[in-house]
């Protein structure tokens, strides 16, 4: 098989690419003309925009003028497709590009393109060998192939109805000083200058006799502030009976004056605002108020925080005291009462983090230890063993060793050893107190119930406490469970 | 490289490359005397037998998955094993323990014995009713084709093959494969019903009375001699490109993504995907006689190679859109990288 060039495939990939660029700029100047078309009507309404100017008015029925205003829409879609071809024809040619068109009409499998871009990178393995001498075939069929031109987008009609009625249109609208003046002329001339024709200009004869004058400046339609400015001279002035006379001579049949510089009678007609603010309008909604009513002072609902402090300062209820034990305990003897009494004294322990606090401290300080909030001495807890059958002096009858020894565990086996007996935990500050009565037991008589057949509840078990979700996630929630739970297979 | 040289090079390459197609149509031919239609999946699985990966077919019981497994393994004359997968199933049942053996002299000595995952074409059937742990046990197989048991390491004989299945449909009980695993298999094929004129033939073949003979026209051998030329074809470089941006296409928040993407994806292919891509792809261009991938290849392998590689979130679930439609959008909004 014979070697393939890569100049053979750029070049062929470069014609392809031209064929489809001029296609490209075909297509842009029919989509330029198209999407230009609404606008050739500029064309007769610049003409009947200029429809008081000179020159038009003085060569009503020239040709020449109605033919360029008749060419004047078809010039307009002329340039603007040519601009837009020109632009699609600028850009340069790709052989990549046409290699990928003829690839994909000839059905090759990116051969041409493989063997390009193989090429350019230097044949290195069999296989891409192999792959670039693929391209050859291929390239022989292209040769031959030009490539099939895109269904472009059909030309719509208007786009030729549009600028042929815009066409006519201008022309007309070139003679249309020539039909109009005559009417003109017939008019007094101070009626045709004195009507109100605000943005044009007066028009002529066609005669052109006439010594062709600077039109009167327009009169400016003047600002609310200026003319209340303008009334105030004038009222100043209206003591002069000459100009008074003048004025009212002028001003009555209110010639040469446009309507809205027509003086007012009174200030606020010319601001052009109601007179009276305060008078109710049928129309307008009430004016609302700048200021708004302050709201009632609602009682503010007790929060949670002071709904809880009585609570939390009875203490008993507050969660601090534990009770723990018997009768016997420490807690329930004058201690904790004693603790009571301070306790009222000191500022209440209304935070749990004075709580966590000591509690952390006394980890700090190597394990939980009885409380130093009191300030008292802690308890003396020495197992001291006394001599014999006589009592420890130091005996408290709260862990040491008396007559009625309270054991503690192996501190109290081990004789000899003095071993500081640990009381853990908190010791109660509430008011917890546990007290033991012996009850005798007795019966309860009960009326012996008869075993009946209970049906199937019909009543309505009344109102049940359901979540409520908004509809939007109930649905989304319903679609999800409904597809995941769906049976049937979803099709791949 | 000199003109004769060159020549000779793409001789060679041609001559490979016929031979390719010439085993796999034979393989094609024997598994089609069994197999009734299913014809992408005879393809995908053959392309993952060829390029080097494991296929992952989904599909209702009953469609002859096992039955195309098995057949495979006979046409190609490699050591199959079936493992049917449940939930009570530990690593050691596949992949083998230390059991006592007596030996000569009433002595006993501790002997290895292989798991059925030791073979060339392994089913795994059901793979998702497996607990993750069993599941795990694969990993290893799959990707560095070996086994560890205790300090045991077996390297397993290669071409080594995991044709996995799993059902759509009864998903209680099931333990759905991590994402880990589901990157190491090449393809996920979906196996469907077959079509009308279909059912005559498979009914013919398996309600009467002739048996289908299934001829050992490969082995093992021929397959890894193979699985070099599928690795030879020519990647251009407008079809890496397209592969790249194909797989970036599917990841959320990625340079080539759609906002659908974005939206509907919470995870998109791995690197792994790129490469499945280019295998799968060069599969194809060698059995449509071409020595280089074109982006016709990668579009056709890429629903196989992505749609279990892209995890939708729960918006898509809401709204229905499964894995398979965004890899369909990606694709349909690719452009040519040329």
């Amino acid at each position: 098989m014979t070697a393939i060039s890569r100049a053979e495939i750029e070049r062929e990939g470069t014609r392809v690419d031209a064929i489809v660029r001029g296609r490209e700029s075909r297509r842009a100047a029919a989509s330029a003309w198209v999407a230009a078309a609404p606008f050739s009507w500029l064309a007769p309404l610049t003409i009947a925009a200029a429809w008081g100017a000179h020159s038009l008015a003085e060569r009503p029925y020239s040709s020449p003028g109605i033919v360029w205003a008749a060419a004047a829409p078809w010039a307009l879609l002329l340039g603007a497709s040519a601009v837009a071809c020109g632009r699609a024809r600028i850009r340069e040619l790709r052989s990549r590009s046409g290699l990928v068109i003829i690839d994909r009409e000839l059905h090759s499998g990116d051969r041409l393109l493989t063997a390009d871009e193989l090429l350019e990178a230097g044949v290195r393995t069999p296989f891409e060998q192999a792959a670039v001498e693929d391209a050859r075939a291929v390239l022989e069929r292209a040769a031959q192939h030009a490539p099939a031109a895109e269904p472009s987008a059909p030309f719509p009609r208007r786009a030729l109805w549009m600028p042929a009625a815009a066409s006519v249109a201008a022309a007309l609208a070139a003679c249309l000083p020539a039909i109009v003046s005559p009417q003109i002329q017939l008019e007094d001339s101070k009626t045709v200058a004195a009507l109100p024709a605000p943005g044009s200009r007066p028009a002529k004869s066609n005669t052109g006799a006439e010594p062709q004058t600077p039109p009167p400046p327009e009169p400016k339609p003047r600002r609310p502030q200026d003319l209340l400015a303008a009334k105030r001279p004038e009222e100043r002035r209206a003591s002069d009976p000459g100009e008074a006379r003048a004025r009212e001579s002028a001003g009555k049949s209110g010639e040469g004056r446009s309507a809205d510089a027509s003086p007012s009678r009174h200030p606020s007609d010319s601001l052009g605002v109601p007179s009276s603010q305060a008078q109710p309008s049928t129309q307008a909604p009430p004016p609302k108020p700048n200021a708004k009513k302050p709201k009632p002072r609602t009682p503010k609902p007790e929060t949670e925080s002071t709904k809880r402090k009585p609570m939390q300062e009875s203490g008993a209820t507050a969660g601090r005291g534990v009770g723990s034990g018997s009768s016997k305990n420490p807690g329930a003897t004058d201690w904790a009462s004693k603790d009571q009494v301070t306790q009222d004294e000191e500022p209440p322990l209304s935070e749990d983090a004075d709580i966590d606090d000591e509690e952390s401290e006394q980890e700090a300080r190597g394990g939980l230890q009885p409380s130093l909030r009191d300030r008292r001495p802690a308890v003396n807890r020495d197992l001291q063993i006394g001599f014999g059958n006589q009592p420890s002096p130091d005996a408290n009858g709260r862990g040491g060793p008396s007559e009625q020894k309270k054991s503690r565990g192996v501190a109290s086996l081990v004789l000899g050893v003095p071993i500081p007996d640990h009381v853990k935990g908190q010791p109660n500050p509430g008011r917890t107190k546990i007290t033991q009565e012996r009850v005798e037991p007795h019966a309860e008589e009960a009326a012996p119930i008869v075993a009946t057949e209970r049906a199937v509840r019909t009543a309505p078990i009344g109102k049940v406490a359901r979540f409520e979700t908004e509809q939007w996630l109930h649905e989304v929630i319903r679609s999800f469970f409904l597809r995941i739970t769906d049976p049937s297979p979803q099709k791949p | 490289m000199s003109q004769t040289q060159a020549t000779a090079d793409a001789a060679t390459a041609r001559a490979q490359a016929e031979r390719f197609r010439a085993v796999y149509s034979k393989i094609q031919r024997e598994l089609g005397k069994v197999m009734v239609g299913q014809d992408e999946v005879v393809e995908g699985v053959l392309s993952a037998l060829f390029a080097g990966g494991h296929v992952l077919l989904e599909g209702v019981p009953g469609l002859g998955k096992t039955l195309l497994v098995r057949t495979l393994g006979r046409a190609v004359d490699l050591a199959f094993s079936r493992i049917q997968f449940t939930p009570d199933m530990m690593p050691a049942d596949i992949q083998g323990t230390m059991v006592l053996v007596e030996g000569p002299g009433g002595t006993h000595r501790l002997e290895f014995q292989e798991g059925p995952l030791v073979a060339n074409l392994v089913l795994a059937d059901e793979i998702n009713r497996a607990t993750p742990k069993t599941q795990s046990a694969l990993l290893e197989a799959m990707q560095e084709k070996q086994i560890t048991v205790g300090r045991r390491t077996i390297a397993l004989k290669e071409p080594y093959c995991v044709m996995a299945t799993q059902n759509p449909v009864e998903q209680e009980g099931t333990y759905p494969l991590p994402e880990a695993q589901l990157d190491r298999f090449l393809f996920k094929l979906l196996v469907g019903y077959p079509k009308e004129q279909e059912y005559a033939a498979i009914l013919e073949r398996t309600t009467g009375t002739a048996d289908a003979e299934v001829a050992k026209v490969s082995n093992g051998a021929e397959i890894l001699e193979l699985r070099p030329v599928v690795r030879a074809v020519a990647v251009p470089e407008h079809a890496q490109r397209f592969a790249i941006r194909l797989v970036m296409a599917t990841q959320p928040g990625g340079e080539y993504s759609t906002k659908r993407v974005n939206d509907l994806v919470a995870l998109g292919s791995s690197p792994r995907g790129a490469q499945a891509l280019l295998l799968g792809a060069k599969v194809r261009a060698l059995l449509a006689g071409r020595f280089a991938i074109a982006e016709e290849d990668l579009r056709a392998v890429a629903p196989a190679v992505l749609r279990h590689r892209v995890q939708v979130n729960f918006r898509a679930h809401s709204e229905g859109v499964n894995a398979e439609q965004i890899v369909r959008e990606v694709l349909s909004k690719a452009a040519p990288a040329a």
